[in-house]
């Protein structure tokens, strides 16, 4: 009998969550030594937020991806590799033991997608946030300019 | 459609394969700490100064660079310089010795420091940023360390040395808080400082911090405005609190024989927000009748020295008692800032005084006398305002910030370099209805840096700053999904220029005010105008042009 893969990845989710956050910390600068972060609490507790929305379409992806994104962002890693989280998170999905009715990947690849706007919004803001900095610095002598 | 541009396949794996970090390609298990690679990428360096800035400041090695480049063209013989220098600063710097010689690494400072906690970086963490000095110490001024070079730790000075030095020592931004819970007492911010000094000798710097150095050398403020311009921007607000209040405030500049000399960051003169702040000290003044004067030459409190050299700093900071001296004034006010407080309280006093010219502070309009400034004669405007609204001189309404729900980000200077935390929140309270407090370990003396002190402010720094910043956002953050914060209140220039940015990005629709900006809001002023807006121009809740009730 197949059963939907959403069903086998809830029923392990524990170790799956622990492989994928290993998985994921280890592209931080620190790697495991991270484990102590902020940034590295942080990242877990999305992802524990992003597996629940994977799996449970009736929950809202937006939120999760959208704080997770702005996490990876701004860390010492290329966009290619912040991205592939859903990737990493497919391939373990892929091995876990059981038969599924039907692939995980259209709902990892949807997400992925969403995961890019997300991430290509919060670079926007990074860039937006230098132009006003830089504005903000010269408030009077660009004051004095428009006048 | 084809693209003649658009890289091959084989092109573009060989371009990544290039380019990407190393530290993604290699397997690094097992490898000793200082082993890691150092990765200068876009967002993690500041630019460096520029030639000029160093030719006028008379600064060593000016020239071209980057800090991606191979060869950053260091000069002949920098290993001695560096050797020598290192030398003459452990004889003069008595707490650098120290320091170097008494950490156990016990690690209480490891998961203190806002840099690791928002980046994971292990380097980051106050004892390991030490270590990366102190393995050279204990090579070159150890000889048992020396001789048991593995077991102890030591290693040799090279190029790749300098660079992590580079990388780790401009993202510690000096704020102290790994220093409040070691408990050998040791501070990373002043380890900080000698490596800094001693990068400085050979040319590798951060133009963000050497060209308002050169600035402030040249005109006395860090963007180098001329006095003219300086009056006029300050001219130019005072018809801003016109337009609001209806009030013409007529602050004095350069004035011989007034009672007291005001000295502000100059952020507060010419950037967003700190102009609002500006606004709130010169409707202030007005309301109590003070009598001071600003000064076109000491026109900055800020003090890029600090982060710079002793030296230097002492030269900066000597405007400030000459322009006491020139003036004739009796004492100094200081207006709201971080680092310069630091300057102001630990070092002024013996670096550029005794200033015996100058009068032990009294506030002419209460009376009380500020012990406290009787050595370096220069009072904290937080402390004046929390003593004028103690002995109720001001005419404060409060709820004319009811359109603000605030907190208090303690700045890290004010609050660990001189020990005030209640004052702020004293006037706070009493110019806003809604207050709330950020978790205890982020506020007071276990406050949180906003990530781009020291001099890190650049905008090329940007994703760096918003990692080191994570942890105050954090906290920002919390307050805002209990309480609806949406107004953070600081009483530092560089907080008010850098938190806008971080909170824009963490935590969006949350805004930065000055707390003396909020006094402006608050104060009634005789012969106001029917106030409406702040002094932001934004609309106050319950005072709308329409209320007749008020």
């Amino acid at each position: 009998m197949t059963r939907a893969w959403e069903q086998i990845v809830n029923e392990n989710r524990k170790a799956l969550l622990e492989q994928w956050t290993t998985s994921v910390m280890a592209m931080l600068p620190g790697g495991s030594t991270s484990h102590g972060s902020m940034v590295a609490s942080a990242i877990e507790e999305e992802l524990k937020a992003l597996l629940d929305a994977v799996t449970d379409r009736t929950m809202q992806a937006a939120e999760p991806i959208m704080r997770i994104t702005r996490i990876l962002a701004i860390q010492d890693i290329p966009p290619s590799k912040s991205l592939s989280i859903l990737f990493m998170l497919k391939a373990m999905i892929e091995e876990l033991p059981g038969e599924c009715d039907h692939p995980c990947r259209d709902r990892l690849e949807e997400l992925t997608l969403q995961a890019f706007d997300s991430y290509m919004k919060h670079r926007e803001t990074i860039c937006q946030i230098k132009y006003d900095e830089g504005r903000r610095k010269m408030h009077m002598a660009l004051r004095r300019v428009e006048a | 459609m084809s693209n003649k541009y658009a890289l091959k396949p084989d092109e573009l794996k060989k371009e990544f394969e290039q380019k990407k970090p190393r530290i993604l390609k290699e397997n690094l298990a097992g490898k000793d700490w200082w082993d890691l690679p150092v990765e200068f990428r876009d967002g993690n360096w500041c630019f460096p100064a520029k030639p000029e800035v160093l030719e006028d400041l008379h600064f060593a090695n000016p020239r071209k660079w980057a800090a991606t480049d191979k060869d950053w063209q260091l000069p002949d013989g920098w290993e001695k310089i560096i050797h020598d220098g290192m030398k003459d600063r452990l004889k003069r710097f008595r707490s650098f010795k120290v320091f170097m010689d008494s950490c156990v690494r016990c690690g209480a400072c490891a998961d203190k420091c806002h840099f690791f906690l928002g980046t994971g970086d292990p380097k980051n963490m106050p004892v390991l940023r030490a270590e990366l000095v102190r393995s050279v110490y204990r090579n070159d001024f150890t000889t048992f360390a020396k001789i048991l070079k593995n077991f102890s730790g030591s290693r040799t000075l090279t190029q790749d040395v300098i660079k992590e030095w580079h990388m780790y020592f401009y993202q510690c931004t000096e704020c102290r808080r790994c220093s409040v819970f070691c408990p050998m007492g040791i501070d990373t911010a002043e380890i900080t400082m000698m490596v800094r000094e001693l990068l400085n000798l050979i040319g590798v710097n951060n133009n963000w911090i050497l060209a308002p150095v050169a600035n402030c050398n040249r005109t006395g403020n860090h963007l180098g405005i001329e006095p003219h311009t300086f009056e006029q921007n300050i001219m130019s607000l005072v018809d801003d609190i016109e337009d609001v209040t209806g009030i013409r405030v007529n602050p004095t500049f350069n004035r011989k024989g007034a009672e007291i000399l005001f000295i502000t960051p100059s952020g507060d003169v010419f950037a967003d927000p700190g102009v609002y702040t500006m606004m709130g000290y010169l409707l202030l003044f007005h309301h109590i009748g003070l009598d001071y004067t600003i000064s076109t030459y000491a026109s900055e409190g800020g003090n890029f020295g600090m982060f710079t050299s002793n030296e230097m700093m002492k030269k900066i900071n000597a405007k400030m008692y000459h322009e006491a001296k020139r003036l004739g004034v009796k004492w100094i006010l200081g207006g709201e800032c971080g680092h310069m407080w630091r300057v102001v309280q630990q070092y002024m006093g013996t670096m550029n005084g005794p200033a015996d010219f100058l009068k032990e502070p009294v506030s002419p309009i209460t009376g009380t006398k500020f012990t406290n400034a009787k050595s370096t004669k220069m009072v904290h405007i937080a402390e004046f305002t929390a003593d004028l609204i103690k002995h109720g001189k001001l005419k404060l309404d409060p709820k004319r910030n009811d359109h603000l729900r605030t907190t208090f980000h303690d700045s890290c200077n004010v609050a660990r370099g001189m020990g005030m935390f209640e004052e702020p929140r004293y006037v706070l309270n009493k110019v806003c209805n809604v207050f709330h407090e950020m978790p205890e370990n982020t506020i007071r003396e276990q406050t949180f840096c906003c990530g781009s002190g020291s001099g890190l402010n650049a905008e090329e720094f940007m994703d760096t700053r918003m990692r080191g910043g994570f942890p105050r956002a954090s906290a920002v953050a919390h307050v805002r999904e209990k309480h609806k914060v949406d107004s953070l209140v600081t009483i530092c220039a560089i907080d008010r220029a850098s938190l806008p940015a971080l909170m824009r990005y963490w935590n969006p629709g949350v805004l930065v005010y000055g707390l003396h900006e909020l006094v402006g809001n608050a104060l009634i002023m005789q012969g106001e105008k029917k106030r409406t807006e702040d002094l932001r121009e934004n609309p106050m809740a319950g005072f709308e042009e329409d209320d007749d009730d008020e």
